[in-house]
């Protein structure tokens, strides 16, 4: 049986170097898919606003380093209001804060001080966070220079030492949809055009069963998808994933890998047409990306999209890497869990693949 | 000229309603794109967090009512057993604590301190729950104890109304149908006469190449606007873009159509370089996604870097997304003739380019 694999894999590897052009794609695919959900993570930090200081007094120098401390800010000073309404209107800026003339004077005399805020209120979502932002950092600024304006104060208790960044946690969901792309890619093109070429008759025709069939074209598989993973992992490591963490997550790297070229395998035997897989998999990699919780916990989010997720290998694949990379567990499955359902989505996988290969070689009426 | 147009404008989209691979491509990454912002929208703008209002007084209970009130927060009331449990099982994103000695503290003239534990796995949505925090405490009435505002916020808004956050995204998802259905569906016609050994008979005719460029791309713009007025219409019954006069409902049916006039132009040209469905494919996919992203994406552009900002302000569909959004979210034409104009010119860039790359291609 081992033999058989192994002439499969061979031929396989073979047929990837013979079609170059499909093998590279298969590859840039996925780093496409990395360097697209960069672009958008870039859209999603720090908001960009235009800041025009008319006070020289310390409580305005103040009032700025609040705005610097309630990191939801990008400040771009602007000589004045008109430039930064210019910026604004012209969508460089989200919004534009003056801190005009009287405000340290205003302070001294214990307030109220007012600053200025110009929003380019586009949708709520972001309008709010810009609102409560400068809120933020108005709370903080007074919380040290006028203590009796606010009678409530607060105290906020991290549960983990360091806040992982919005980038490298985004990073990780990108890097477990790039590498979900790379396996559906490479494993259903790779099945699916053994059907369209017809090749797929020659392996019935041989005496190996469909299982060193399935293994073979599984290790081919997994080792032609490692080379994009690879890159994926690289890209991921420049958005700042720590790198420390890279020997700990090797295993579940590798892991996740097969698990996607399984499903891969069964998406290419199923559907045997790569006009077929090529789309479906593409459509699966963003919706599948956000299901694998990008910005936190799916478990925060709406009940139906946490049970939506939950189907997904990716949801459990995100887990398991962030916990390699990033020491938390942040599923409320045990990892146990996680680790028996995306084994059986690989046992699921390459079952389907087998029965869709068996019914194919079970003759009927003399005919395949 | 005009025969041939209409000819190859039947052929082509013909061709696109009997090809299930096509539509798929077409229809499949913003559907999907959608029912994902759909979702995505269900959880936005409020995390779970546990409430724990203890301590006796009038004061203390105010204090858990007004924070459970905070639209902010999705705010579960529980005991502080409770909340650890929630807490542990990641039901909740945080516990807040109002102390049980609030109305005492106050009383006596002090600061209550209201505690928020936080799991902290990214800085993204720890900072949302930190927004949020001071200005829910804000709010909290504190009888007897006088409160004046130290810092004071004015604000201007620019636009008329705060846009439906759905709103906004389905803006972003039509601008992706009409540019994914222009390039997917002018690319896959052009390169069908590649692959079916049509193309020389067709630049060998007598018919002009600019014809037939013409009705190629008119046969992307149609199947393309039919995708988006469904698209559209539908978003705008379920009232996702609020009240749209008429008027500016025909002038986002211009920018639509210049959109995907654009697109179509593109996918030709694609084509033309490609010469096989199975390149095509990817490459419109990955250049119509390339397009959005660059663009701003479902983000804003004002929130990218520079030097993303530099690039996207010459991708046309920057220009169709700020016409669109302004004609549709914000009832509002400023920039109108900007953006028309920009598209004009990349539709006039495309459409010269057409036939050239047609002949190179096929000389080659």
């Amino acid at each position: 049986m081992l033999r058989a694999a192994f002439a499969v894999l061979r031929r396989e590897i073979w047929s990837g170097s013979a079609q170059p052009l499909a093998t590279l794609l298969a590859i840039a695919v996925p780093i496409n898919f990395l360097v697209l959900m960069a672009l958008f993570a870039l859209s999603g930090g720090k908001q960009n606003v235009a800041l025009v200081v008319q006070d020289r007094g310390r409580y305005a120098a103040a009032m700025v380093q609040a705005l610097s401390r309630a990191d939801t800010f990008a400040l771009h000073p602007a000589g004045t209001p008109q430039a930064g309404l210019r910026l604004v209107r012209s969508q460089h800026d989200v919004a534009m804060i003056v801190i005009p003339r009287a405000f340290s004077a205003e302070v001294a005399a214990g307030g109220p001080a007012k600053v200025q805020l110009t929003l380019d209120n586009l949708n709520h979502d972001f309008a709010d966070d810009t609102r409560r932002g400068v809120a933020l950092a108005a709370a903080l600024f007074q919380r040290t220079y006028l203590p009796a304006s606010e009678p409530v104060n607060w105290a906020v208790h991290y549960t983990y030492p360091r806040t992982v960044g919005f980038l490298p946690f985004l990073a990780l969901s990108i890097l477990s949809a790039a590498l979900l792309l790379g396996g559906l890619l490479q494993g259903g093109l790779g099945m699916a055009r053994e059907w369209e070429a017809g090749t797929i008759r020659e392996l019935m025709l041989s005496p190996a069963g469909a299982l060193p069939v399935l293994l073979g074209k599984l290790v081919a598989t997994f080792l032609l998808a490692l080379a994009g993973g690879l890159i994926a992992l690289v890209g991921a490591l420049l958005l700042g994933v720590p790198v420390q963490g890279v020997l700990g997550s090797i295993g579940p790297l590798l892991a996740v890998l097969l698990v996607f070229d399984s499903i891969g395998l069964a998406l290419g035997s199923l559907l045997r047409s790569q006009r077929l897989v090529l789309p479906l998999s593409f459509a699966a990699g963003l919706p599948l990306f956000f299901l694998s919780g990008p910005f936190g916990p799916m478990e925060w989010s709406s009940p139906g999209a946490l049970a939506v997720a939950r189907v997904f290998p990716i949801y459990y694949a995100s887990g398991l890497l962030q916990r390699s990379f990033f020491g938390y567990w942040p599923l409320a499955v045990p990892v146990g869990t996680a680790i028996a359902v995306l084994a059986a989505w690989t046992v699921a996988s390459l079952a389907a693949a087998g029965l869709a290969y068996r019914r194919a070689t079970a003759p009927r009426g003399g005919r395949w | 000229m005009l025969r041939v147009i209409l000819a190859v404008l039947r052929k082509d989209l013909g061709l696109f309603w009997r090809s299930p691979a096509v539509v798929a491509v077409t229809l499949l990454p913003p559907v999907i794109l959608l029912l994902t912002l759909l979702m995505e929208s269900a959880a936005v703008g409020s995390l779970p967090v546990a409430l724990v209002g203890g301590g006796h007084g009038k004061p203390a209970r105010e204090a858990a009512r007004t924070l459970a009130a905070y639209p902010g927060f999705r705010t579960v009331p529980l005991s502080p057993g409770a909340a650890q449990v929630a807490f542990d099982r990641l039901e909740v994103a945080g516990v807040l604590t109002v102390p049980k000695n609030f109305t005492k503290v106050l009383a006596a003239g002090g600061s209550p301190i209201v505690t928020l534990q936080v799991r902290n796995f990214n800085a993204d949505f720890t900072d949302d729950l930190l927004r949020d925090l001071p200005d829910a405490l804000g709010n909290v009435p504190t009888p007897g104890v006088p409160r004046h505002r130290g810092v004071t916020i004015g604000e201007r808004d620019l636009q008329p109304r705060d846009a439906n956050f759905l709103g906004f995204q389905m803006v972003a998802v039509l601008v992706l149908l009409l540019l994914q259905a222009g390039i997917v569906n002018a690319g896959m016609a052009a390169v069908h006469e590649w692959q079916s050994g049509t193309v020389k008979e067709l630049l060998l005719a007598p018919a002009p190449a600019m014809a037939v460029l013409i009705g190629k791309v008119l046969a992307g713009v149609v199947a393309a606007d039919v995708v988006g007025v469904v698209l559209g219409g539908l978003s705008l019954w379920a009232g996702f873009f609020g009240s749209v006069t008429p008027g500016n409902l025909l002038l986002a049916l211009l920018v639509m159509t210049l959109l995907s006039a654009v697109g179509s132009g593109i996918g030709v040209g694609l084509a033309s370089a490609m010469r096989s469905f199975e390149r095509l494919g990817p490459a419109s996919m990955l250049m119509s996604f390339y397009l959005f992203f660059l663009a701003g994406g479902i983000a804003a552009v004002a929130f990218l870097p520079g030097w993303l900002r530099a690039i996207a302000e010459v991708i046309p569909n920057f220009y169709g997304m700020d016409a669109l959004r302004g004609l549709l979210l914000y009832g509002s034409s400023q920039n109108l003739g900007r953006d028309v104009l920009v598209l004009g010119i990349w539709l006039v860039l495309v459409l010269a380019a057409g036939p050239r790359l047609l002949h190179r291609s096929l000389s080659r």
